[in-house]
């Protein structure tokens, strides 16, 4: 039964503030947004190509662009589909190449990218689909290269798609690192994890928590006011 | 300035080869602006992007300006596109840019520097009549606006030709008079070469020189407006210009049907007036030289891009013998007349 001793023993564990380092707290803070931020960068600019190479290819007939499609199509398929936590664990020989550690926030990047640029490209793809196909007509009708479409028409046509589908991702991505953070790339999973159950400190797992939340938010508020004053449709 | 040579275009779907374009020779004269009306699927869309290259013809040359497109390769055919504006029936605007970006769009593919480009968007924005809407975006306007802009966004760079594909099919009536009015004073003042393909005859007959009609990838018939309207040959064009009288023909035979009902003995005569002619009191002189009542059912006048058309259904009323001597005077006067039974 639950009475009223073991809601308030519940509460009090939750709102045990001076288990909080607070120094620690920042340092994670710093941590995730950092691991976030430079995913989502490399995520954005690695699924931005991905994905027109992915929509430039598909109905295409010639040889090569049918086999870019299929390879690019099977590696995005096999990598959404590979659980994150398994991917990191997988990808440790990787990382210990590339980066040179498989410790600290750095080191959770590469896991961070590959996972997630697979699915922004496939967003990507379906954004750039949504492009009125007669706009693309008129651009090629006033001798538009394929580089000036991408740039002057595909781009700025299917933006809104491509901010929403980043902000999407980001926040994700800010889920993975808390993952990532748990097998030693810090931040506030790792935190959360090592301090909070480890140690048995349920306010550090709330607070953790909650700065997580904000970030997110923070994200969301970001792309909703971005893509509602870009879309001029 | 446009010749199409033994022209043909197949199309492979789905492994099945369909002819849209079969043999076409066409050859449109500078400065004037050419109709080509057909019912959806008789391959005048595939006719038109063929003259940008935009479809590539089987066989066959497109000679544009005394250019041949075929041997053309991409960066060519794509220099060449830009001397040929077009504009398209849902506008195909870019909703990302203001009016004035879109129209500078061209221009960025030209090439052409910011400040000049600027300026010339701006020259064709009072030229279609939209100065106040420069920094609108295409959500903002209404349908003929947007045609006003896609047409603006067209001659930006001084284009020899102007195609239309539909141009004002998506467009209620008013609208389209407006900017069919605009294009036919832009081939007057710039003296640019209009291609347009249409399924409506009204648009061919308010602004066409000449016309062709196309029916399952061939041109079936095509000469002057004037000379189709007043004289077509096939079935399918005879169909085109009912559609154009459609109303006016079903009320006319309501009409007649009564006035026969009341005047079994009138003899009802069509005449065709024609340009000038149109002013001249044949009525009045006919019925004092014969001493008959002439009753006046029905008239219309139709404007053509040069001339106008009327037309003329009356009833000569009295006994037999004026009849005939009032049918024998119509034809001394430049009027055609046909006696309707």
């Amino acid at each position: 039964m639950l009475n009223q001793l073991t809601i308030a023993g519940i509460l009090t564990e939750y709102t045990n503030f001076e288990t909080v380092s607070w120094d620690r707290l920042w340092m994670a803070t710093k941590q995730t947004i950092y691991m976030s931020a430079l995913s989502v960068i490399a995520v954005f600019v690695l699924g931005l190509i991905l994905g027109l190479i992915l929509y430039e290819t598909r109905d295409n007939q010639t040889i090569w662009s049918v086999a870019l499609y299929k390879s690019v199509s099977v590696m995005v398929n096999i990598f959404r589909s590979i659980p994150f936590i398994i991917l990191i664990v997988l990808l440790i020989p990787f990382t210990r190449v590339v980066v040179g550690s498989i410790t600290g926030p750095t080191a959770g990047l590469p896991a961070l990218i590959l996972s997630a640029a697979p699915f922004y490209a496939r967003l990507v793809e379906t954004g750039l689909r949504e492009v009125d196909k007669g706009v693309i007509e008129a651009a090629e009708a006033m001798g538009a290269s394929k580089f000036e479409l991408i740039m002057k028409v595909y781009i700025p046509e299917s933006l809104p798609s491509i901010i929403s589908g980043i902000t999407v991702t980001a926040i994700s991505l800010v889920g993975y690192t808390a993952m990532a953070g748990v097998i030693g790339a810090g931040g506030l999973g790792n935190l959360a994890y090592l301090e909070g159950f480890q140690r048995g400190r349920a306010t550090v797992t709330l607070v953790s928590t909650l700065v997580i939340l904000l970030i997110v938010f923070v994200i969301q508020f970001i792309g909703d006011r971005w893509v509602s004053y870009i879309d001029k449709r | 300035m446009i010749t199409l040579n033994k022209v043909t275009k197949t199309f492979l779907n789905k492994k099945q080869p369909f002819e849209a374009v079969k043999e076409t020779n066409l050859t449109i004269n500078k400065g004037e602006i050419y109709g080509i009306v057909g019912y959806s699927g008789a391959g005048k869309s595939t006719l038109l992007r063929m003259l940008n290259g935009l479809e590539r013809p089987s066989s066959g040359s497109v000679i544009i300006d005394d250019k041949e497109l075929s041997p053309l390769g991409k960066r060519e055919l794509r220099k060449e596109r830009q001397s040929i504006g077009m504009i398209f029936q849902h506008f195909n605007l870019l909703w990302s840019r203001t009016v004035l970006e879109n129209i500078c769009f061209p221009l960025e593919i030209a090439g052409v520097p910011k400040a000049e480009r600027v300026d010339r968007a701006r020259e064709l924005i009072s030229l279609v009549g939209l100065s106040d809407k420069e920094k609108a975006y295409p959500a903002q306007l209404s349908g003929g606006e947007k045609q006003r802009v896609g047409i603006a966004r067209a001659l930006a760079n001084d284009p020899k030709v102007l195609l239309c594909d539909e141009a004002t099919s998506a467009l209620d009536p008013q609208t389209t008079d407006e900017v069919l009015d605009l294009l036919a004073k832009i081939n007057e003042e710039l003296n640019v070469t209009i291609v347009l393909i249409t399924h409506e005859m009204e648009v061919v007959r308010k602004i066409c020189d000449r016309v062709a009609v196309m029916n399952k990838g061939n041109i079936v018939e095509e000469g002057s407006v004037l000379q189709v309207f007043r004289n077509p040959q096939e079935d399918i064009t005879k169909r085109f210009i009912r559609q154009d009288r459609e109303t006016d023909n079903k009320e006319t035979r309501q009409a007649l049907t009564e006035l026969k009902k009341a005047y079994p003995d009138g003899q009802i005569i069509q005449l065709f007036f024609q340009g000038d002619n149109i002013g001249s009191p044949v009525i009045t002189q006919v019925s004092r030289q014969c001493g008959c009542d002439i009753n006046i059912i029905q008239g219309t006048i139709q404007s053509t891009h040069n001339t106008p058309v009327g037309t003329l259904i009356i009833q000569v009323l009295g006994d037999q013998s004026k009849q005939v001597q009032a049918l024998e005077l119509f034809k001394t006067y430049p009027v055609q007349v046909e006696v309707i039974e």
